[in-house]
C-alpha cells in the first residue's frame, strides 16, 4: 500500500538535496554514509578516543546544519571530510593552541632510508601507528594530518591555522622528524618482534 | 596536492596515506543516537507537529463551545417543545414534551402539515397538563406559561395563527411559528389557553441518558498501547548477526501511546490519530576476526567476536482511522459495545505507511449532559510491515491498548 510516493535517494545529489531540505531519513542515510570514515579522521586529530568522539559530533551536526550551502552536491564527500578537518582544527584552537606555543623545540635527525619508513608503516599495527600520531604535541599533529595524510599546502595550513606559511613548514619539519624518531624506535622494535 | 619537496616526506605521505585512506572507525551507538537525535528537525515535521496541535485545540474549543452552549441552552432558555414525527406525538401523547432548541423550531414546524396537527395536540396537551398540574409546574424553573388571550376563528373549525394573540412578548420565535399555520379548533373551545413552554424534564432527561447516542459527538481519546512484533531480519551484505537477545522473534516490546481526536455520528467515527512506540532490539553483530585456539586434546575451539548493537526505532504514526460501534443488547451491562474498523498512518521518520485493522470491545457511560466516558481494550494488528531506521529488521506489529474516550455532543 502506498499513499505517499517512498523516498528513494538513487544518487549522491538526491541525497544531498534531500538532506538540504532536512529530511531526517536523508540525514539518517548520510550520517550513515560517513560515520565510520569520518570517525576515523577524527581519531586521527584527536589526542583521544572521548576528545575524537567531540570532534565527531560537532562535526555531523555542522554537517546538518550547513548542508544547504553545499551549491555542487558531487563533491559532497570532500566538503564532509574539510568540515571534519575545520572542526578539528577549531577544537585545536580552543583547546590546545596555547600548548602549541609552548611546545618544546625538538630537532632530530633523519638516519634511516625513505623506503624503511613505508616498511615499518605497513607493518604496524594500526593502533600502534594511531597511538604514535596522537602522542606527538598538538601542533605537530595537527600538521602532520594536514599536511601528510589530508594533502594541505603549507599555505593552506598557515590560512587554516591562522599562522605564517614559514611557521607552518617549520612546524612540520619539526613534527615530521619527531615522527620519524618514533617511528625508527618502534619500527625498530616491531621487526623484532615479527 | 602539492607535491613534497623532499623524497622523505613523499615516503612518508605514500605510507601513510595507504594506511589512512580507508581506514574507518565504527561509532558506538550511543554516540550515533546522541548525534541523530540532536540533528536540526525537518521544518516540515515542526509544521506538521504544529497543525497537530491547532487542529486538537481547535477540536477542543469547539467541543467544550457546543457543550457550554446546550448546557446553558437547558439551564435557561425557553424551549418550546415541538412534534415533527410520529415517536415524539406519542412521547407527546405520554406526557413528555420532546425538547427542541429555539434555533430549531422553524424549520421543525414548517416541516409538514402533520406538524400542524402536532402542534394541536401539543397546544391541547399543555392546556390539560396546566389545568392539572399547574400548580406544581409553575414551581418548575424549566417551565414558562404562556397566555393565549384570544382567539378568533376565521371558520367553525379552524383558526389562523395570525388571529391568535400571544400574551407573552418574549416568545417572538412562537409567534413566528403560528403565524403561517392553520389550527383546527375543534379543541380549542376553551378561552384562554395556556401553553406551556417546557424545558428539560427529569423524566426526559432520564430518557435521553438511557437513549443510545447516535448523534454527533467530537472525540477525543487516548491509549496506552503495548507493542508485539513479529521481526524479520533483513539480508545485509557482509554482515553477520548473532546473539539476539529476544526470547522469540515474536517478543513483546515497549509501552507506547495513541491519540485520537474525531467525530462520530451513528457509530461511525472518523478519527485523526497519532502514536508513537519504540522498537528496542539487542544483537551482536559478528566480526571476521576468528581466534582458534587449541587445546590440550586435538579439538579446536573457535571464538568469535561480537560487536554488541542496539537497534533502537521510534516509530511515530500520523493517520487517519474509521470505526464503528456496534451497541450490543442491554442483557448483563448497558452501552456495551463492539468496535471495528482499520486505519491508515504515515510513519513520519521514515516515511512509510502502515494500514491497521482494529477490533475491540468497550462500555460507555455517561459523565455530564451531552458528555460520555467509554472505556474500550483494543487490538490492533498491521496489515503490512515496517522497516527500522538501519534497515536491518522489518516488523509486523500486533498492538493491544486500553483506550479512554470522551465524546461531547447531542444526542
Amino acid at each position: 500500500m502506498s499513499l505517499w510516493p517512498t523516498k528513494k535517494y538513487d544518487n549522491l545529489p538526491d541525497l544531498v538535496r534531500a538532506c538540504q531540505n532536512q529530511d531526517a531519513k536523508a540525514q539518517t542515510v548520510l550520517y550513515e554514509r560517513y560515520k565510520s570514515r569520518l570517525l576515523g579522521t577524527c581519531v586521527r586529530y584527536a589526542r583521544s578516543e572521548a576528545e575524537a568522539e567531540d570532534i565527531f559530533q560537532e562535526s555531523f551536526l555542522k554537517v546538518f546544519a550547513s548542508i544547504g550551502e553545499v551549491r555542487q552536491p558531487e563533491s559532497i564527500d570532500g566538503w564532509v571530510k574539510s568540515v571534519v578537518v575545520r572542526t578539528a582544527i577549531n577544537y585545536y584552537h580552543r583547546t590546545t593552541r596555547n600548548e602549541l606555543k609552548s611546545a618544546p623545540f625538538d630537532d632530530f635527525g633523519c638516519e634511516m632510508e625513505n623506503d624503511e619508513y613505508e616498511k615499518i608503516i605497513g607493518h604496524m599495527h594500526m593502533d600502534a601507528l594511531l597511538g604514535l600520531i596522537n602522542r606527538l604535541p598538538d601542533g605537530y599533529r595537527v600538521i602532520i594530518n594536514l599536511h601528510l595524510i589530508d594533502g594541505y599546502t603549507h599555505a593552506e595550513i598557515a590560512t587554516l591555522l591562522s599562522i605564517a606559511e614559514s611557521t607552518s613548514r617549520s612546524q612540520y619539519m619539526r613534527g615530521r622528524n619527531l615522527l620519524i624518531n618514533r617511528l625508527k624506535e618502534l619500527g625498530i622494535t616491531h621487526y623484532e618482534t615479527y | 596536492m602539492k607535491p613534497t619537496e623532499h623524497p622523505l616526506d613523499e615516503a612518508l605521505r605514500n605510507a601513510l596515506k595507504r594506511r589512512f585512506d580507508d581506514f574507518e572507525v565504527m561509532p558506538s551507538d550511543s554516540l550515533s543516537e546522541k548525534i541523530l537525535m540532536t540533528k536540526p528537525q525537518s521544518s516540515k515535521s515542526g509544521y506538521l507537529v504544529v497543525l497537530q496541535i491547532i487542529l486538537l485545540l481547535t477540536l477542543g474549543i469547539g467541543s467544550w463551545v457546543a457543550f457550554k452552549f446546550n448546557a446553558s441552552d437547558e439551564r435557561g432558555g425557553s424551549t418550546v417543545r415541538q412534534s415533527t414525527s410520529e415517536k415524539r406525538i406519542s412521547r407527546v401523547q405520554k406526557g413528555i414534551l420532546p425538547e427542541l432548541p429555539q434555533k430549531k423550531i422553524d424549520r421543525s414546524v414548517h416541516e409538514s402539515e402533520s406538524s400542524l396537527h402536532n402542534l394541536e395536540d401539543a397546544v391541547i396537551y399543555s392546556h390539560k397538563k396546566s389545568n392539572r398540574e399547574r400548580s406544581a409546574d409553575s414551581k418548575k424553573q424549566n417551565e414558562l406559561p404562556i397566555e393565549l388571550v384570544a382567539v378568533k376563528p376565521a371558520k367553525q373549525e379552524s383558526v389562523r395563527a395570525e388571529e391568535i394573540e400571544i400574551k407573552d412578548q418574549n416568545s417572538l420565535n412562537l409567534q413566528m411559528i403560528l403565524r403561517s399555520k392553520v389550527f383546527h379548533t375543534q379543541k380549542l373551545n376553551v378561552k384562554p389557553v395556556s401553553i406551556l413552554l417546557c424545558k428539560n424534564d427529569e423524566t426526559d432527561a432520564k430518557n435521553k441518558r438511557k437513549t443510545r447516542p447516535f448523534g454527533s459527538k467530537v472525540i477525543f481519546s487516548f491509549t496506552p498501547i503495548n507493542t508485539f512484533q513479529h521481526l524479520t531480519i533483513l539480508r545485509q551484505p557482509q554482515l553477520r548477526y548473532r546473539n539476539f537477545q529476544l526470547p522469540s522473534s515474536f517478543s513483546s516490546q515497549t509501552l507506547g501511546y495513541s491519540l485520537q481526536s474525531g467525530i462520530e455520528r451513528k457509530g461511525f467515527q472518523i478519527l485523526l490519530s497519532y502514536s508513537r512506540f519504540q522498537q528496542l532490539i539487542r544483537y551482536e553483530v559478528a566480526t571476521n576476526e576468528y581466534i582458534i585456539t587449541p587445546r590440550s586434546t586435538d579439538s579446536y575451539a573457535i571464538a568469535q567476536e561480537g560487536v554488541p548493537t542496539i537497534s533502537q526505532t521510534t516509530f511515530h504514526l500520523l493517520g487517519l482511522a474509521v470505526q464503528k460501534k456496534f451497541f450490543l443488547p442491554n442483557l448483563f451491562l448497558p452501552n456495551l459495545y463492539l468496535q471495528t474498523g482499520a486505519s491508515i498512518g504515515r510513519e513520519l521518520g521514515t516515511s512509510q505507511n502502515l494500514a491497521t485493522g482494529i477490533i475491540g470491545i468497550g462500555k460507555q457511560w455517561p459523565v455530564a449532559p451531552n458528555a460520555y466516558l467509554s472505556v474500550a481494550t483494543n487490538l490492533n494488528a498491521g496489515l503490512n510491515t515496517l522497516k527500522t531506521n538501519d534497515n536491518a529488521f522489518k516488523n509486523r506489529f500486533y498492538q493491544m491498548g486500553v483506550s479512554l474516550e470522551l465524546s461531547f455532543g447531542k444526542d
